[in-house]
């Protein structure tokens, strides 16, 4: 049986291969979540992340033609499946309920 | 330039071990990143990183080959099948623990001979990499050489030196197409510089040229990285140099530009930018860089172009891919093509290339600009190391092995229930990996805790850090350690599982063992293995302290004691009136209470001289190309250090000339006498000696004196009566006393005499001795290590006497009642053993003599092998060995034989 609730790595993970769209592979998803979520990752960690996601049926992915730049090596590029957009999109509305639910005053800040 | 390559022994490793259908994408990744890495922080960086990120993907199960994975391998080693066999591991490790608990002794032997034996090992390692990682800092270590020079006059080796002509690299540049680049230098010695008004030493600076900074990796800090030291009279610090030069609130960036006076005479120099400080182990050590130009801008065209000025230092770099063999062979011709069999310098010359790595281990040039290490040395240590560790390990294989009989009821009962033979092997590893393990831990504890008093004594900038970041051929040194540790805990392991598996289970259970034939010849072989150790290492110990104190027992011809030796006051101007004015100060001086005598000369003891090399005889044309050690000194050099005037007189006052062309007239010692090939000391006298155009009377001959310690021959040595303000001023005190007491009032004199002058001084006896400071620190530490070796192989012994009395407590009861004494006891137990050490002793004899004749070989003066250490060593081992038996079977003789016999 699948599971199906998400860790915080494997969604940010989601959503940058999301929002690479058809360019997603290891080097640069490793870059983007150091630039944008300013936390160093190893690229195996980033690849076993995205061999889980597969797992779980929330990626798929195709092979790129070689390249020189990498030592005549093919890339593995990853697209975001329909069970990962809804996935993510549970995610998503499952935490705008929880901040609705919230009222100022629980921060201390009336 | 070819790209940088990440290492291949660790794709290797992965393709292996990642699954087939995804490594193809992880290598291309790791390719990226490493390139990217490449760019930012060097190949050296990016490969160790890649390295790292490529082990990491072992983590992950996902990503590895179900079939191969290394994890899975040592699961299946350890515990059979299925991973619930882990389990039956753990089950393992508890009954060791256990085990253990209830044999605290021999927990003990082992768990100490372990802990020592790593600590030792970890404590030796970290020198042998500290001493094997010099220079390799430097981007194109492989590719940099040295230019070295031999010297032949008449066929003797007249100098062996690392210093040559300033013109020998630009023209070997010019004619040897693979070579890519060269830099020359000359070391400035002390400086005294002034800047703001204040009057700074350096202690070491050197004159290097233009290509010096992007030659070496040495970078820069502050200011621009383009020409620099380029212009006559611009200098560049050293980060800690330049620190001391700044102001309250300044930075470093401020001292760019300003101005130092180096010299008295010419402009002063310019300070261009700041670099790091050379690491601790660059053979290279610096606080300031002069430029080259100024040199030549002071000395004349000669400091770029001479064939007979040899001060300079110059390294080469080699193309990528050239031939250096072919190299080497072109520049064996070198000195015959350029020097005509000594028409141009008066010796015949031949140069090498040393490579980059050995300038610091496998040097044994002189004139060295930094200090050296022994390469013997360091594999010695690294022995002794390995010798630690092995007698610890082979403890433990005896202790298990010979405890058999007592492991064996557990072993049976095991074996009942069906455990197989791979079973026991697994029950042995856990218990090795069990007590290694805790062993490597504490020993990690100690050597951080004793990181400091190590460092002090060997007197060694190393750092603990280093066992982290060295590599071994390419390979992370960790990795090939743990790869060793896990070797080794497997072997140590296999053995006493087979002799245990070799029980039968029903003989087992009843309590009757008997160790098969084979298992006690290897415990033999393995008891003589450690104590023929042992035994080179006690040798080894007391050799080496011999020849040290044999070294400074020596007369040395001369007198030395109660020398204070005061730097020359170089600032001082050297015109007609300075001499007198030193004879002033010199009268001043020993006017004061205990001070008894006082003389001005080039170098003291213990300093390399420099030497002279065209000189001929002027009455017999055909004695020439004859070279000498010279020494510039005044009349009072002779009588202070008691050095024997054996024919002619002393020098006088008035040889001393402000004009050097008047200065005639010099000194020779006998081995000169012989080497220029004078009949006799008498017949010297009155002779001339030719350099150049000028000729030099000789007046006096004086009996020979180690100038240096006694690693090295007496040479011949000639006293010349030049005067300078960088000469070194002695002063002989009355007593030790006089020394601390009379400091005060010599340092006022000299403040008086020679105003704006820095005053620095040392022992002279401080400085000689300390020319044996390295052999020192090898006694010492080989003493400690050795004490160690002993100590564990004694463990060991002591361990073995114990089960065999354990073995025959019935035995020996039984003697007693039937009247048998104390001794006869001893002798029936300790036979055995006794004649393993005595074996051990006979074997080590040819093994130390070889191994102890090659170290004395390094020293001009030795003692020459002595026997009778051997003789001492082996009787002092076997002394303590008795004694270990002695001791312990008179624990168990002691007790009421009844008691023994009362259990059946």
């Amino acid at each position: 049986m699948k599971r199906q609730n998400l860790g915080e790595l494997e969604e940010i993970i989601l959503l940058i291969v999301a929002s690479l769209y058809d360019n997603a592979y290891g080097v640069l998803i490793k870059n983007e979540i150091e630039q944008q979520c300013n936390r160093k990752v190893t690229i195996s960690t980033v690849h076993n992340v995205l061999q889980r996601l597969q797992e779980k049926g929330f990626l798929q992915s195709r092979h790129s033609e070689p390249t020189k730049e990498r030592g005549g090596k093919r890339k593995l590029l990853f697209t975001v499946t329909m069970e990962g957009k809804q996935v993510l999109e549970q995610s998503r509305s499952m935490r705008e309920r929880l901040w609705n639910n919230i009222t100022n005053v629980a921060f201390g800040q009336s | 330039m070819t790209q940088p390559q990440p290492p291949k022994w660790v794709n290797r490793l992965l393709k292996r071990t990642i699954s087939d259908s995804l490594w193809e994408f992880f290598e291309g990744d790791l390719y990226e990143i490493f390139l990217e890495d490449c760019e930012n922080m060097g190949p050296k960086k990016a490969r160790r990183r890649y390295i790292i990120h490529a082990l990491a993907f072992l983590r992950y199960h996902r990503l590895r080959n179900n079939k191969y994975s290394p994890g899975r391998i040592l699961r299946e080693l350890i515990s059979g099948k299925t991973q619930s066999k882990m389990e039956l591991f753990s089950n393992y490790l508890k009954v060791s623990w256990r085990d253990l608990k209830r044999h605290k002794t021999f927990a003990m032997i082992n768990g100490i001979g372990l802990i020592a034996g790593f600590a030792a090992c970890l404590l030796i390692l970290q020198y042998v990499f500290h001493e094997t990682s010099f220079d390799r800092f430097h981007n194109d270590f492989d590719r940099i050489y040295r230019v070295v020079n031999d010297r032949f006059q008449n066929g003797d080796l007249v100098q062996h030196g690392t210093i040559t002509y300033p013109i020998i690299a630009p023209t070997m540049q010019q004619d040897y197409p693979e070579i890519e680049a060269f830099t020359r230098l000359t070391t400035g010695g002390r400086n005294y510089v002034r800047f703001n008004e204040q009057v700074y030493l350096i202690n070491n600076s050197f004159i290097a040229d233009e290509h010096f900074l992007s030659f070496f990796d040495f970078p820069v800090i502050e200011g621009s990285e383009i020409d620099l030291l380029k212009e006559p009279f611009t200098i560049v610090l050293t980060e800690t140099c330049a620190e001391r030069f700044l102001q309250e609130g300044e930075v470093l960036s401020d001292l760019i530009g300003k101005s130092l006076r180096v010299y008295t005479s010419g402009p002063p120099c310019k300070i261009t930018a700041i670099v790091q400080d050379p690491p601790v182990n660059s053979h290279l050590q610096f606080e300031t860089l002069i430029s080259y130009q100024s040199m030549i801008a002071m000395s004349g065209g000669a400091a770029d172009n001479s064939w007979a000025w040899s001060d300079f230092y110059h390294y080469i770099k080699v193309k990528e891919g050239a031939n250096v063999d072919l190299l080497q062979a072109k520049v064996a011709d070198f000195g015959e093509q350029y020097f005509k069999k000594g028409e141009i310098s008066g010796s015949e010359e031949e140069f090498y290339l040393q490579p980059l790595a050995e300038a610091h281990l496998y040097s044994d040039y002189e004139y060295e600009i930094g200090a050296t290490s022994n390469g013997k040395v360091v594999w010695m240590m690294l022995f002794i190391a390995l010798f630690i560790i092995l007698i610890a390990w082979v403890n433990f294989v005896n202790l298990s092995t010979s405890r058999a009989a007592e492991r064996a009821l557990e072993v049976g009962v095991r074996k009942s229930l069906g455990a197989l033979k791979g079973q026991l092997f697994t029950q042995f590893f856990a218990e090795a990996v069990l007590i290694n393990g805790i062993a490597l831990i504490v020993a990690l504890v100690i050597v951080s805790l004793v990181q400091e008093p190590y460092k002090q004594l060997t007197g060694i900038p190393m750092s603990f850090d280093i066992l982290w970041t060295a590599s071994v051929a390419g390979v992370p040194f960790l990795f090939v350690f743990l790869i060793i540790f896990i070797g080794c805990l497997l072997l140590i392991s296999v053995y006493p599982a087979k002799v245990l598996s070799g029980f039968k289970t029903t003989e087992v259970i009843k309590g009757r063992v008997v160790n098969s034939s084979s298992a006690v010849v290897l415990k033999k072989a393995l008891v003589i293995f450690q104590f023929m150790s042992a035994m080179i290492l006690i040798t080894g110990t007391v050799t080496i302290y011999r020849q040290i104190s044999f070294m400074q027992s020596q007369e040395l011809g001369m007198n030395m004691e109660h020398n204070v030796v005061l730097y020359g006051p170089e600032m001082a101007d050297f015109d007609s009136l300075f001499i007198d004015h030193f004879y002033e100060f010199k009268y001043e001086l020993t006017k004061l209470p205990g001070v008894e005598s006082v003389t001005s000369s080039s170098r003291v003891f213990g300093q390399q001289m420099a030497r002279w090399f065209q000189l001929r005889r002027q009455d017999d044309p055909e004695i020439r190309n004859l070279s000498s050690n010279v020494i510039q000194a005044d009349y009072a050099f002779i009588s202070q250090f008691d050095i024997d005037l054996l024919a002619g007189r002393n020098l006088i006052r008035t040889d001393q000339n402000y004009d050097g062309n008047l200065v005639n007239k010099l000194i020779l010692n006998k081995t000169a006498v012989k080497k220029f090939q004078f009949a006799s000391v008498q017949e010297a006298i009155g002779k001339k000696l030719v350099t150049g155009d000028k000729s030099w009377e000789i007046v006096g001959v004086i009996d020979d004196f180690h100038q240096k310690s006694l690693h090295l021959p007496i040479e011949p040595l000639m006293l010349v009566p030049y005067s300078s303000t960088e000469h070194l001023i002695s002063v002989k005190m009355a007593s030790a006393n006089a020394l601390s007491q009379n400091l005060e009032a010599v340092s006022n004199l000299y403040k008086q005499f020679y105003p704006g002058n820095y005053l620095d001084y040392f022992v002279l006896e401080d400085t000689y001795n300390g020319q044996y400071r390295s052999d020192q620190m090898v006694q010492q530490i080989a003493q400690v290590f050795t004490g160690i070796a002993i100590l564990i192989a004694l463990m060991g012994l002591y361990g073995l006497v114990l089960i065999t009395l354990n073995k025959k407590t019935k035995e020996i009861a039984v003697r007693k009642v039937l009247g048998a004494n104390m001794s006869s006891i001893v002798v029936l137990l300790g036979k055995n053993f006794l004649g393993l050490i005595c074996l051990a002793i006979f074997i080590s004899i040819p093994i130390s003599y070889w191994s102890m004749d090659s170290w004395l070989s390094g020293y001009a003066y030795n003692n020459g092998f002595e026997w009778p250490v051997l003789l001492v060593a082996g009787a002092v081992l076997l002394l303590i060995s008795v004694m270990t038996i002695y001791w312990q079977t008179k624990k168990v003789t002691d007790g009421n034989p009844a008691d023994s016999l009362k259990y059946e």
